[in-house]
């Protein structure tokens, strides 16, 4: 019996217990369903069995968020297409003029030229390999991920100084939009970061501007009219302001297991560390391992890639499918 | 409310018996139907289901108005059989084949052995002890995450925590509750 057996197929008993134990059904769910059941029994009580079970579809109604979605996507669509078109294009438009190179020669004069520009190559080369050897990757490696670390805490609220004095209480509707609960914040007074935006910034100084883009779009960060179930930091104009809950559990330990970082170029120059932690918070009896990868770019050096996994997670604790 | 309660206020006003009795069971259908579809269905099928059930339930309480059986039971049964043939419209829309030499062909249930159900009450009720010792708010997340079939992201929201934070407790407790099945003998190679 697999693992995921067990929980199907309850009898009786267990569902009952269920319900009394684990109920989901709110007082106006409730009522819908009720108004529902009624309605198709009244239905069948009028027709009898002549009437088919059709009654009680409800028109789906499409999210009006969609249309502008469906735009959006087909605009990336269309952009990635052109974008794509213009790149083979351009890179194919190079072709032509390298063949013309090669074929050139055959005079005593391209040979001398082509003899000074393998000297200048050379001589580039070597410069260049110079250049990565005096790059300690060792100390880059170890300095962007401890910095990354921290970041990471602070973006999530986990880390960021506050005014326990000072609470804001936000009504947030559920998921479902059936019901309305209250979330409290805190006012942020963190002297590292006066604004979100300096925080942003931070978070910048450390990562490529893709990356970057994708820990802060994953924040929980919202404006305060756009906050929503999901909402753990939301920025006014005044200041910015954190769940009063992240900051509480938060035992405000962000640590690396490894103190010693070892940093190696890979093919491209980019440097490649790995390290791992524990989640003390939310997980502590697993590890987490991330690669990173650093790319030196027109800012200096910044990770433009970091893959976090858990350490020996077993094959049967295998639970996509109710995932979202 | 007990069963003779209910069949009081059913003789004396059956509209207000059917909701009394709606009352004391939607939770307990919903439990069912949900269970029965959480790999096939929608929050709207789970709902058809229950509403339907509810309506045979009513008519067959018009028809057999003296039938002295236990009411859990009876709903029960219509809620099963209901949600069955809820399961088997939904999935004709998806490949439903099963080899007979797949190793899930020998877990169908069997309607028709009182030893094997009695065993599998015993389990089941062994299981779900277990998974309230987990202690709050692992043992919800397990429940709504296994039995109910609800993402995530809704059992984040009804639990007010972060998408994150169920998730990796639902990492942690499930690691959990597979070391206390074990320790209770019950393993993916069978249970004792």
């Amino acid at each position: 019996m697999r693992f995921d057996d067990l929980f199907n197929d309850i009898d009786n008993n267990t569902a009952y217990r269920l319900s009394e134990e684990y109920p989901v059904l709110k007082d106006d769910r409730k009522e819908r369903l009720y108004a529902m059941s009624k309605r198709k029994y009244d239905m069948n009580d009028v027709f009898g069995d002549k009437l088919n079970d059709v009654s009680g579809v409800e028109k789906y109604r499409r999210p009006k968020w969609y249309k502008s979605a469906s735009i959006a996507a087909a605009a990336v669509l269309l952009v990635g297409g052109i974008g794509g078109s213009m790149a083979f294009i351009s890179r194919n438009a190079n072709v032509p003029s390298t063949e013309v190179e090669e074929i050139v020669p055959n005079t005593t004069e391209a040979e001398e030229v082509t003899e000074e520009a393998t000297e200048t190559e050379e001589a580039t080369e070597t410069e260049e390999a110079t250049e990565a050897e005096e790059v300690d990757a060792d100390a880059i490696a170890k300095e962007l991920t401890d910095a990354w670390m921290e970041c990471l805490f602070d973006i999530h609220g986990r880390t960021l100084e506050v005014d326990c004095s000072s609470i804001v209480t936000k009504t947030i509707t559920t998921f479902d939009g059936e019901d309305e609960f209250t979330r409290d914040f805190y006012r942020v007074t963190d002297p590292r970061y006066p604004t979100w935006e300096d925080l942003e910034k931070y978070c910048y100084e450390i990562c490529d501007a893709e990356l970057g883009k994708t820990v802060l779009d994953a924040c929980a960060c919202a404006k305060e009219e756009d906050i929503d179930y999901r909402t753990l930091i939301y920025t006014t104009d005044e200041g910015y302001y954190v769940n009063t809950e992240t900051c509480d559990i938060s035992d405000k330990l962000y640590k690396w297991l490894d103190d010693e970082v070892k940093g190696e170029f890979d093919e491209n120059s980019n440097i490649i560390t790995t390290r791992s932690h524990i989640d003390l918070d939310v997980d502590p009896d697993h590890a987490f391992k991330t690669k990173f990868t650093i790319t030196n770019t027109a800012d200096g050096w910044r990770i433009s890639k970091a893959d976090e996994e858990l350490y020996s997670v077993p094959e049967s604790d295998n639970y996509e499918e109710n995932i979202q | 409310m007990t069963d003779k309660e209910l069949r009081k206020i059913m003789a004396e006003s059956p509209e207000e018996g059917r909701r009394a009795l709606f009352d004391e069971y939607c939770g307990y259908v919903y439990a069912i139907c949900a269970n029965k579809l959480k790999n096939c269905g929608t929050k709207e099928d789970r709902e058809e289901c229950l509403s339907d059930t509810f309506a045979a339930v009513f008519r067959y309480l018009d028809r057999c108005k003296d039938v002295e059986g236990d009411l859990r039971g009876i709903v029960g049964t219509i809620a099963k059989r209901t949600a069955i043939s809820c399961f088997r419209r939904l999935s004709t829309k998806s490949d439903t084949t099963v080899s007979i030499d797949s190793d899930s062909f020998g877990e169908i249930a069997s309607d028709n052995s009182v030893e094997e159900s009695a065993e599998r009450s015993l389990l089941n009720e062994t299981v779900l002890n277990i998974i309230n010792s987990l202690g709050e708010p692992d043992s919800a997340i397990i429940v709504y995450f296994y039995y109910y079939g609800m993402k995530t992201r809704q059992i984040a929201s009804i639990l007010k925590m972060s998408d994150t934070a169920v998730l990796k407790r639902l990492s942690r407790s499930r690691k959990k509750l597979k070391k206390l099945l074990s320790e209770a003998g019950i393993t993916e190679e069978g249970y004792t």
